[in-house]
């Protein structure tokens, strides 16, 4: 039988870098996962990708256990290398603080792609669109 | 002291833009997107699950006006979505430090060698000539819980001699420094980077009276003077042991045909650490693996002892 799920946590951190202090230990300590185990494992899987935040989705079991998969980096963190900001609007229905084209939007969506909740392309563009316009990013052709 | 967590309760579309906008404020720059209990068994074609956006600052960085600054910058974010109120709390470490341990039981690894969490008692299937080690790990790694851990102490049962001179690089918790000690070392030491490893592993070594044979110091592999060790142990992670092996002579810390374990190496990495262990100088004479884990176990070639 399948072991019972207590809970499904997802943690966007720096690769290689993951230690027991918050949010990691905030996130998973009171699941009761054994934090030097998942830092080291977490670490070890994303040694190749210094530099580049990368979310891990933790499902944790009734018996605080656990397992994890690494996903793509967010969609913001793309967003911002590819009309190279350093950070999204204060004020992002306001004052925009930059564009990115279509084509560059089509790229993210297919990098985005198995970890988006979109059925074809297009609708992936839609959503990364949708995260690009809450930044302060305008759209361009 | 506290850390304080910023709690922000919205759908997954506006999960990510909140997770932007908070990004920048949170400590190490990492954001945590729960997924609420109940949303887990959602078909796949069901509304977007329901998620609650956390970030955590250290109490220094907490104030009036920080608060007011996320309340603002959600305030407008709030025009595009809607976004209800963040919540704030104070945890203390108690909180999430250590609710591990109740997970934490004494279990054995290898033929004899036994983990005893010092909080509890001894288990009951203990036998006479059995090593015990009694651990409290704090926040230093080395709970005996992973597997790279215990294959370094079926290991160590095997390769550590009485009156051997053992090296530990990155002890953490100091459970394999300990460990080679109670299998019969008569002189370990086991040196950390890390600061707060160091107290946990002094503590461990005391609570296991063994203080006459291991000593644990603060500082990398650069920092051990000696370089007459009959067995050396690295349970690090595969890139930190690649350098090293290739900048900073691991080899060379062993005495005669010397023998190392290392561990904390992914199956994909394997290649690579062989590849630098042979140009050290050194065989490998054996490897250990659990899932996707590789212990190496290698020992330095007759032509480049010293």
């Amino acid at each position: 039988m399948a072991k019972k799920v207590k809970a499904v946590v997802k943690i966007q951190i720096a690769g290689g870098k993951a230690n027991p202090a918050p949010p990691v230990g905030t996130a998973l300590g009171p699941h009761g996962i054994n934090l030097m185990q998942f830092c080291k494992e977490y670490n070890a899987k994303t040694a190749g990708q210094v530099g580049q935040i990368v979310p891990v989705e933790v499902t944790v079991f009734a018996d605080g256990s656990f397992s994890f998969i690494l996903k793509t980096p967010p969609a913001a963190d793309l967003l911002k290398k590819a009309a190279g900001i350093s950070g999204g609007s204060a004020v992002p229905n306001r004052d925009k603080v930059g564009s990115v084209t279509q084509a560059q939007l089509r790229e993210i969506a297919e990098t985005k792609m198995k970890d988006l909740n979109a059925h074809d392309i297009e609708q992936a563009k839609k959503i990364i669109a949708g995260t690009a316009r809450s930044m302060g990013l305008t759209v361009t052709d | 002291m506290y850390w304080l967590e910023v709690a922000v309760e919205c759908d997954g579309e506006a999960a990510e833009a909140v997770a932007e906008l908070l990004r920048p404020l949170a400590y190490g720059d990492g954001v945590v997107l729960e997924q609420r209990s109940d949303a887990t068994a959602l078909e796949e074609d069901a509304l977007e699950p329901e998620i609650t956006v956390k970030i955590y600052l250290p109490e220094e960085q907490d104030a009036p006006v920080v608060r007011q600054r996320i309340r603002e910058a959600l305030y407008y974010l709030g025009r595009l979505y809607p976004i209800p109120e963040p919540t704030f709390r104070e945890l203390e470490d108690k909180d999430w430090a250590h609710a591990w341990k109740k997970h934490y039981h004494p279990f054995r690894v290898g033929s004899r060698i036994w983990i005893q969490p010092s909080w509890t008692p001894l288990h009951e299937s203990v036998q006479a000539g059995d090593v015990v080690l009694q651990l409290d790990p704090g926040m230093a790694f080395g709970t005996g819980l992973h597997p790279t851990t215990q294959m370094c102490l079926r290991s160590l049962e095997e390769l550590v001699h009485e009156g051997d001179r053992v090296l530990d690089v990155g002890t953490g918790s100091g459970i394999l420094a300990i460990a080679a000690a109670k299998l019969g070392a008569a002189k370990v030491l086991g040196v950390d980077t890390d600061r707060q490893a160091v107290s946990a592993a002094r503590e461990n070594v005391l609570r296991n009276g063994v203080e006459e044979r291991v000593k644990i110091e603060n500082g990398s592999l650069a920092a051990v003077e000696s370089r007459e060790w009959d067995l050396v142990i690295a349970n690090i992670l595969a890139p930190v042991i690649i350098k090293m092996l290739r900048e900073d002579e691991l080899i060379r810390y062993a005495a005669g045909r010397g023998k190392f374990v290392l561990s904390g190496i992914i199956d994909r990495q394997a290649e690579e650490i062989t590849q630098a262990l042979v140009e050290g100088g050194a065989d490998v004479t054996n490897t250990l693996t659990i899932r996707d884990w590789v212990t190496f176990i290698a020992q330095v070639r007759k032509d480049v002892m010293v």
